[in-house]
Protein backbone atom coordinates (compact mmCIF):
# COMPACT_ATOMS: atom_id res chain seq x y z
CA UNK A 1 0.00 0.00 0.00
CA UNK A 2 1.63 3.56 -0.72
CA UNK A 3 1.46 5.64 1.90
CA UNK A 4 1.83 9.17 2.41
CA UNK A 5 1.46 11.60 5.39
CA UNK A 6 1.87 14.40 3.40
CA UNK A 7 -1.95 15.99 1.64
CA UNK A 8 -0.59 16.75 -1.97
CA UNK A 9 -2.00 20.06 -2.36
CA UNK A 10 -0.45 23.13 -0.12
CA UNK A 11 -0.86 26.69 0.54
CA UNK A 12 2.39 28.55 0.57
CA UNK A 13 2.17 28.95 4.29
CA UNK A 14 2.30 25.00 4.92
CA UNK A 15 4.72 24.58 2.59
CA UNK A 16 7.26 27.02 4.12
CA UNK A 17 6.03 25.49 7.17
CA UNK A 18 7.18 22.26 6.24
CA UNK A 19 10.79 23.46 4.66
CA UNK A 20 11.34 24.91 8.27
CA UNK A 21 10.48 22.05 10.05
CA UNK A 22 12.75 19.48 7.85
CA UNK A 23 15.53 21.69 7.45
CA UNK A 24 15.41 22.29 11.56
CA UNK A 25 15.53 18.44 11.68
CA UNK A 26 18.46 18.04 9.54
CA UNK A 27 20.42 20.40 11.58
CA UNK A 28 19.50 18.60 15.14
CA UNK A 29 20.61 15.20 12.78
CA UNK A 30 23.93 16.92 12.02
CA UNK A 31 25.16 18.30 14.98
CA UNK A 32 27.91 16.32 16.85
CA UNK A 33 28.81 19.12 19.52
CA UNK A 34 29.62 16.92 21.96
CA UNK A 35 32.43 15.48 20.23
CA UNK A 36 34.83 18.79 19.59
CA UNK A 37 34.36 20.06 23.17
CA UNK A 38 35.24 16.76 24.39
CA UNK A 39 38.31 16.35 21.75
CA UNK A 40 39.55 20.03 22.97
CA UNK A 41 39.10 19.61 26.68
CA UNK A 42 41.46 16.57 26.25
CA UNK A 43 44.44 18.28 24.53
CA UNK A 44 44.17 20.60 27.00
CA UNK A 45 44.95 18.29 29.77
CA UNK A 46 47.38 16.64 27.73
CA UNK A 47 49.34 20.00 27.95
CA UNK A 48 50.13 19.91 31.60
CA UNK A 49 52.78 17.49 31.87
CA UNK A 50 54.48 20.13 28.90
CA UNK A 51 53.75 22.86 30.99
CA UNK A 52 55.47 21.31 34.14
CA UNK A 53 58.07 19.25 32.38
CA UNK A 54 59.56 21.10 29.74
CA UNK A 55 62.32 23.46 29.69
CA UNK A 56 61.44 27.06 30.12
CA UNK A 57 63.51 29.85 28.62
CA UNK A 58 63.38 33.37 29.57
CA UNK A 59 62.73 35.77 27.17
CA UNK A 60 64.05 39.00 25.93
CA UNK A 61 62.90 41.74 28.86
CA UNK A 62 62.36 45.31 29.03
CA UNK A 63 61.64 48.04 31.93
CA UNK A 64 58.12 47.38 33.18
CA UNK A 65 56.24 49.28 35.24
CA UNK A 66 56.89 50.90 39.04
CA UNK A 67 61.01 50.21 38.10
CA UNK A 68 60.57 46.59 37.56
CA UNK A 69 61.53 44.81 34.62
CA UNK A 70 58.82 42.27 32.18
CA UNK A 71 60.72 39.32 30.44
CA UNK A 72 58.81 37.05 28.43
CA UNK A 73 58.89 33.79 29.38
CA UNK A 74 58.96 30.69 26.97
CA UNK A 75 58.18 27.19 27.12
CA UNK A 76 59.70 25.89 23.38
CA UNK A 77 57.67 22.62 23.63
CA UNK A 78 54.25 24.77 24.19
CA UNK A 79 54.79 26.58 20.92
CA UNK A 80 55.36 23.59 19.15
CA UNK A 81 52.28 21.56 21.45
CA UNK A 82 49.52 23.71 20.33
CA UNK A 83 49.85 24.29 16.50
CA UNK A 84 50.32 20.40 16.39
CA UNK A 85 47.59 19.37 19.10
CA UNK A 86 44.70 21.87 17.55
CA UNK A 87 45.29 20.96 14.14
CA UNK A 88 45.22 16.72 15.23
CA UNK A 89 41.85 17.84 16.89
CA UNK A 90 40.50 19.51 13.98
CA UNK A 91 41.36 16.45 11.62
CA UNK A 92 39.24 14.07 14.34
CA UNK A 93 36.51 16.73 14.52
CA UNK A 94 36.24 16.32 10.30
CA UNK A 95 36.85 12.27 10.85
CA UNK A 96 33.83 12.40 13.25
CA UNK A 97 31.64 14.38 11.50
CA UNK A 98 32.33 12.12 7.85
CA UNK A 99 31.87 9.14 10.12
CA UNK A 100 28.26 10.50 11.62
CA UNK A 101 27.59 11.48 8.64
CA UNK A 102 27.49 8.31 6.83
CA UNK A 103 25.99 6.52 9.47
CA UNK A 104 22.88 8.87 9.94
CA UNK A 105 22.51 8.94 6.44
CA UNK A 106 23.03 12.83 6.31
CA UNK A 107 26.25 15.17 5.10
CA UNK A 108 27.09 17.62 7.26
CA UNK A 109 29.12 21.53 6.42
CA UNK A 110 31.98 21.00 8.61
CA UNK A 111 34.52 21.93 5.99
CA UNK A 112 34.19 25.99 7.19
CA UNK A 113 34.22 24.98 11.07
CA UNK A 114 37.62 22.60 10.33
CA UNK A 115 39.25 25.77 7.86
CA UNK A 116 38.43 28.20 10.66
CA UNK A 117 39.87 26.15 13.38
CA UNK A 118 43.66 25.46 11.60
CA UNK A 119 43.45 29.16 10.81
CA UNK A 120 43.02 30.48 14.04
CA UNK A 121 45.43 28.23 15.08
CA UNK A 122 47.96 28.79 12.35
CA UNK A 123 47.04 32.77 13.89
CA UNK A 124 47.46 31.92 17.39
CA UNK A 125 51.12 30.03 16.51
CA UNK A 126 52.52 32.92 14.58
CA UNK A 127 50.74 35.21 17.73
CA UNK A 128 52.75 33.08 20.40
CA UNK A 129 55.42 33.48 18.34
CA UNK A 130 55.49 36.87 18.59
CA UNK A 131 55.01 37.27 21.97
CA UNK A 132 57.56 34.87 23.10
CA UNK A 133 60.00 37.78 21.82
CA UNK A 134 57.83 40.67 22.58
CA UNK A 135 57.06 41.06 26.12
CA UNK A 136 53.87 42.66 27.19
CA UNK A 137 52.72 41.00 30.31
CA UNK A 138 54.70 40.40 33.77
CA UNK A 139 55.45 36.92 34.42
CA UNK A 140 54.04 37.64 38.14
CA UNK A 141 51.20 40.25 37.96
CA UNK A 142 50.28 39.50 41.53
CA UNK A 143 51.67 43.55 42.21
CA UNK A 144 51.26 45.03 39.49
CA UNK A 145 48.18 46.74 38.00
CA UNK A 146 47.26 45.50 34.24
CA UNK A 147 45.13 47.60 32.12
CA UNK A 148 41.47 45.59 30.95
CA UNK A 149 42.72 45.85 27.51
CA UNK A 150 46.08 44.13 28.06
CA UNK A 151 44.10 41.01 29.86
CA UNK A 152 41.97 40.91 27.62
CA UNK A 153 44.27 40.97 24.41
CA UNK A 154 46.63 38.69 26.17
CA UNK A 155 43.82 36.27 26.60
CA UNK A 156 42.80 36.44 23.06
CA UNK A 157 46.14 34.79 22.44
CA UNK A 158 45.51 31.98 24.49
CA UNK A 159 44.92 28.42 22.99
CA UNK A 160 41.76 28.18 24.96
CA UNK A 161 40.57 31.15 23.53
CA UNK A 162 41.43 30.13 19.96
CA UNK A 163 39.22 27.32 20.42
CA UNK A 164 36.60 29.43 21.72
CA UNK A 165 36.76 31.94 18.79
CA UNK A 166 36.72 28.63 16.44
CA UNK A 167 33.44 27.56 18.41
CA UNK A 168 31.59 30.59 17.05
CA UNK A 169 32.01 29.38 13.96
CA UNK A 170 30.90 26.00 14.70
CA UNK A 171 27.53 27.42 15.77
CA UNK A 172 27.28 29.33 12.56
CA UNK A 173 27.55 25.96 11.07
CA UNK A 174 25.30 24.12 13.07
CA UNK A 175 22.58 27.06 13.50
CA UNK A 176 22.54 26.15 17.30
CA UNK A 177 21.72 28.83 19.49
CA UNK A 178 22.95 26.89 22.99
CA UNK A 179 26.06 26.08 21.72
CA UNK A 180 26.51 30.31 21.01
CA UNK A 181 25.22 30.78 24.69
CA UNK A 182 27.95 28.20 25.77
CA UNK A 183 30.54 29.66 23.43
CA UNK A 184 29.83 32.98 24.50
CA UNK A 185 30.37 31.71 28.62
CA UNK A 186 33.17 29.74 27.56
CA UNK A 187 35.06 32.78 26.36
CA UNK A 188 34.28 35.14 29.02
CA UNK A 189 35.19 32.62 31.09
CA UNK A 190 38.51 32.41 29.54
CA UNK A 191 38.76 35.91 28.88
CA UNK A 192 38.53 36.41 32.81
CA UNK A 193 40.57 33.54 33.62
CA UNK A 194 43.34 34.98 31.75
CA UNK A 195 43.98 37.72 34.27
CA UNK A 196 43.91 35.81 37.33
CA UNK A 197 46.64 36.73 39.12
CA UNK A 198 48.98 33.53 39.75
CA UNK A 199 52.70 33.61 41.92
CA UNK A 200 54.81 32.36 39.07
CA UNK A 201 57.11 30.53 41.86
CA UNK A 202 55.45 28.02 42.11
CA UNK A 203 55.43 24.63 39.76
CA UNK A 204 52.07 24.37 39.06
CA UNK A 205 51.38 28.07 38.32
CA UNK A 206 49.80 27.66 34.83
CA UNK A 207 47.14 25.02 36.30
CA UNK A 208 44.17 27.34 36.62
CA UNK A 209 45.00 28.62 32.76
CA UNK A 210 44.45 24.82 31.43
CA UNK A 211 41.81 23.47 33.87
CA UNK A 212 39.14 25.67 34.24
CA UNK A 213 38.43 26.08 30.28
CA UNK A 214 39.25 21.90 30.20
CA UNK A 215 36.52 21.84 32.49
CA UNK A 216 33.88 23.86 31.10
CA UNK A 217 34.35 22.01 27.75
CA UNK A 218 34.40 18.78 29.55
CA UNK A 219 31.01 20.17 31.32
CA UNK A 220 30.12 21.57 27.96
CA UNK A 221 30.63 17.83 25.86
CA UNK A 222 28.33 16.34 28.62
CA UNK A 223 25.48 18.35 28.58
CA UNK A 224 25.38 18.54 24.78
CA UNK A 225 25.32 14.47 24.35
CA UNK A 226 22.77 14.51 26.96
CA UNK A 227 20.81 16.85 25.90
CA UNK A 228 20.66 16.12 22.29
CA UNK A 229 17.38 16.61 20.83
CA UNK A 230 15.95 14.32 18.92
CA UNK A 231 15.68 14.50 15.07
CA UNK A 232 13.27 11.73 14.60
CA UNK A 233 10.01 13.01 12.97
CA UNK A 234 7.22 14.08 15.72
CA UNK A 235 4.18 11.88 15.71
CA UNK A 236 1.52 13.81 14.47
CA UNK B 1 0.47 36.66 -18.85
CA UNK B 2 0.48 38.71 -15.51
CA UNK B 3 3.65 39.00 -12.97
CA UNK B 4 1.70 37.26 -10.21
CA UNK B 5 4.04 35.28 -8.54
CA UNK B 6 1.71 31.72 -8.84
CA UNK B 7 2.84 32.44 -12.44
CA UNK B 8 6.48 31.81 -11.07
CA UNK B 9 5.36 28.57 -9.47
CA UNK B 10 7.27 25.19 -11.40
CA UNK B 11 5.25 22.48 -10.49
CA UNK B 12 7.61 19.89 -10.50
CA UNK B 13 8.88 21.84 -7.35
CA UNK B 14 5.71 22.98 -5.78
CA UNK B 15 4.88 19.51 -4.20
CA UNK B 16 5.56 19.45 -0.71
CA UNK B 17 7.06 16.63 -0.71
CA UNK B 18 9.40 17.47 -3.78
CA UNK B 19 9.82 20.51 -1.74
CA UNK B 20 10.93 19.35 1.24
CA UNK B 21 13.21 16.74 -0.24
CA UNK B 22 15.06 19.97 -2.34
CA UNK B 23 15.18 21.20 1.16
CA UNK B 24 16.83 18.68 2.98
CA UNK B 25 19.39 18.00 -0.08
CA UNK B 26 20.05 22.08 0.39
CA UNK B 27 21.03 21.61 3.80
CA UNK B 28 22.97 18.26 4.10
CA UNK B 29 24.38 18.83 0.79
CA UNK B 30 24.14 14.99 0.35
CA UNK B 31 21.62 12.80 1.58
CA UNK B 32 20.82 9.12 2.14
CA UNK B 33 17.29 7.97 0.45
CA UNK B 34 16.90 5.84 4.37
CA UNK B 35 17.14 9.74 6.33
CA UNK B 36 15.06 10.90 3.10
CA UNK B 37 12.19 8.38 3.86
CA UNK B 38 12.29 8.84 7.95
CA UNK B 39 11.89 12.46 7.66
CA UNK B 40 9.52 13.10 5.27
CA UNK B 41 7.03 9.44 6.81
CA UNK B 42 7.23 8.05 3.30
CA UNK B 43 6.91 4.34 1.72
CA UNK B 44 9.99 3.38 0.11
CA UNK B 45 7.49 3.44 -3.31
CA UNK B 46 6.39 7.09 -2.81
CA UNK B 47 9.79 8.38 -2.15
CA UNK B 48 11.15 6.96 -5.31
CA UNK B 49 8.16 8.14 -7.49
CA UNK B 50 9.43 11.71 -6.12
CA UNK B 51 12.93 11.37 -6.79
CA UNK B 52 12.45 9.76 -10.51
CA UNK B 53 10.53 13.18 -11.27
CA UNK B 54 13.12 15.61 -9.54
CA UNK B 55 16.29 13.62 -11.22
CA UNK B 56 14.38 13.35 -14.77
CA UNK B 57 13.98 17.68 -14.08
CA UNK B 58 17.76 17.29 -13.12
CA UNK B 59 17.10 18.91 -9.60
CA UNK B 60 18.59 15.95 -8.06
CA UNK B 61 21.53 13.35 -8.89
CA UNK B 62 20.89 10.01 -7.62
CA UNK B 63 24.28 7.87 -6.57
CA UNK B 64 23.89 4.03 -5.89
CA UNK B 65 26.90 2.36 -3.79
CA UNK B 66 28.03 0.16 -0.91
CA UNK B 67 28.76 1.24 2.43
CA UNK B 68 30.53 -1.96 3.64
CA UNK B 69 27.41 -4.64 2.06
CA UNK B 70 24.69 -2.30 2.90
CA UNK B 71 23.30 -1.11 -0.55
CA UNK B 72 23.08 2.98 -0.08
CA UNK B 73 21.33 5.22 -2.50
CA UNK B 74 22.64 9.19 -2.12
CA UNK B 75 20.49 12.15 -2.90
CA UNK B 76 22.67 15.55 -4.01
CA UNK B 77 21.28 18.73 -5.54
CA UNK B 78 22.19 19.91 -8.51
CA UNK B 79 22.73 23.75 -9.47
CA UNK B 80 19.77 23.83 -11.02
CA UNK B 81 18.06 22.32 -8.05
CA UNK B 82 19.37 25.01 -5.81
CA UNK B 83 17.80 27.33 -8.12
CA UNK B 84 14.39 25.98 -8.15
CA UNK B 85 14.27 25.50 -4.49
CA UNK B 86 15.29 29.48 -4.44
CA UNK B 87 13.18 30.85 -6.44
CA UNK B 88 10.26 28.05 -5.28
CA UNK B 89 11.02 29.51 -1.74
CA UNK B 90 11.21 33.66 -2.91
CA UNK B 91 7.68 32.78 -5.04
CA UNK B 92 6.05 31.52 -1.83
CA UNK B 93 7.06 34.00 0.57
CA UNK B 94 5.38 37.12 -2.07
CA UNK B 95 2.37 34.74 -2.77
CA UNK B 96 2.52 35.07 1.22
CA UNK B 97 2.93 38.97 1.44
CA UNK B 98 0.16 39.70 -1.66
CA UNK B 99 -2.55 37.29 0.11
CA UNK B 100 -1.35 39.35 3.89
CA UNK B 101 -1.85 42.91 2.02
CA UNK B 102 -4.75 41.80 0.45
CA UNK B 103 -6.31 41.09 3.75
CA UNK B 104 -5.18 44.21 5.58
CA UNK B 105 -6.14 46.41 2.44
CA UNK B 106 -10.08 44.61 2.69
CA UNK B 107 -12.80 46.29 4.29
CA UNK B 108 -13.79 44.97 7.35
CA UNK B 109 -17.43 44.86 6.18
CA UNK B 110 -16.69 41.83 4.87
CA UNK B 111 -16.67 39.93 7.89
Amino acid sequence: MTHESVPPADNPHELLTAVREVTHRVRIAQRGTWFPLLVFAAITLAVIPVYRYAPHHIGPCRSGPQGTSVCAGVIPAVLVYWPIALVLAYVAVARFYVLQSRRRGVGSRIRPYVVAGVVIAAALAAASLWRAFHPRMPLSSSQLQVAPATLVAHGLVTPAAAIGLALLVLVWVERNWGLLAYSLVYLVIVLANSGRAIHSSSPWYFLPQLLIPAAVLLLGSAGFALFRPSAEPQPR
Amino acid sequence: MTDHPANGLDDVVHQRVRLGILAIAHQARQVEFGFLRTTLELTAGNLGQHLTVLEKAELVRIEKGYEGKRPRTWVTLTTAGQTALRKEIAHLKQLIQQVEQADTAAPTGDR
